[in-house]
């Protein structure tokens, strides 16, 4: 009992908790059924590095003791303490059995190995957050589909030729499939499993 | 909750969980007091602030038995940080948020070179309190207590 007696230096999380996971809430959810478009955050005020704002906000919003999280192994190096101190979410190894993943881009894990739910319970699925360097308005890419007037034309480093394929497939076994969230510094968009993505203008 | 009259007897140090659930203990003008005394930390900052929610009290009929839910009570929590990055937690019964916040900044505190202000000022008197409490319970409970015993019956 005696041999931890202090406690590492944390970062504090949302400085209203209240309000500050409201909007955070609030800006997820309209990316997420207004497909392309990009929200911003203004909290957490100073998000433990190697997080950014946005990625931080979702952690603190989304998730809680009821949902197995993973983190990509540099976050979870760096911010694991963090994690289990202010969200309490139990973190598990294996990508196939969390609710939600967060993973900057080069840690991605493959949309193959995620928990997609099944005919019955399509919403067990799993949600996958990921920090880019390109969230934005752009001519790179083309989305359709349910949320969005007739096109919105997107653009993230995200969409490579490889993701692009694999999406192909997360979308053919509708209903089941995941969901991504992008996000990039304090900004987000969603891609729900419905978002149908085109390379160009 | 550990701090029981026997502990209050010795008087060896307290370690980190001690020092937490006797804080817990200790009232709102005890732990404004002792932070008087000792002075605020200059620059802390909250961890998280104080926020009260409800955890489940079970219980088990005679200490055995199976558990069952005997209800909800109110517990405040907070924590703090010291510019050092000594951070100091609170859990207690109540809603009072100023003794939860006080109380974490006294457990960072503890951590610090002012441990023993913080013990002389607050977790040795609280924890004198809480024996010589349990004590006089103790002696109430034991003025009412009835011996049962059993009269050999003359039946065999």
């Amino acid at each position: 009992m005696a041999q931890e007696q202090t406690t590492p230096a944390l970062a504090p999380a949302f400085s209203a908790p209240v309000f500050d996971a409201a909007q955070a809430f609030r800006a997820l959810l309209t990316a997420i059924s207004r497909p392309g478009t990009i929200r911003t955050v203004d909290a957490p005020e100073n998000p433990p590095a190697p997080l950014r704002r946005a990625m931080a906000a979702a952690i603190l919003t989304l998730c809680d003791f009821d949902t197995p999280i993973w983190l990509s192994p540099s976050y979870a190096e760096a911010t694991g303490t963090w994690c289990n101190f202010h969200v309490g979410a139990p973190r598990v190894r294996d990508p196939a059995k969390a609710a939600f993943l967060f993973a900057p881009l080069r840690e991605a894990p493959s949309l193959l190995a995620l928990e997609a739910g099944s005919e019955a319970y399509p919403d067990r699925s799993a949600t996958l957050v990921l920090e880019c360097d390109v969230v934005g308005d752009g001519a790179q890419h083309t989305l359709t589909g349910p949320g969005i007037p007739s096109k919105r034309l997107f653009a993230s480093d995200a969409l490579t030729t490889d993701f692009l394929a694999l999406w192909k497939w997360n979308q053919a076994r509708f209903p089941r499939g995941v969901d991504v969230v992008l996000t990039c510094g304090d900004r987000l968009a969603g891609l729900p499993r419905t978002t149908q993505i085109r390379a160009g203008g | 909750m550990s701090a029981t009259g026997k502990e209050a007897a010795s008087p060896k140090p307290f370690d980190r969980a001690a020092v937490i659930s006797t804080l817990a203990r200790a009232s709102q003008r005890e732990l404004s007091a002792a932070l008087d005394a000792i002075g605020q930390p200059d620059g802390w900052s909250w961890l998280r602030a104080p926020e009260t929610g409800l955890v489940m009290v079970r219980g088990r009929i005679g200490g055995g038995g199976p558990p069952f839910n005997l209800g909800e009570a109110s517990v405040t929590r907070a924590s703090v940080q010291l510019r050092g990055g000594q951070t100091g937690h609170a859990y207690a019964l109540s809603r009072n948020r100023k003794a939860a916040g006080d109380a974490a900044l006294l457990d960072a505190l503890w951590q610090t070179e002012a441990r023993e202000e913080v013990e002389d000022s607050i977790l040795r008197p609280v924890r004198s309190r809480i024996a010589t409490q349990d004590a006089l319970e103790e002696a109430e409970a034991a003025a009412t207590t009835v011996d049962f015993f059993t009269l050999v019956r003359g039946d065999d």
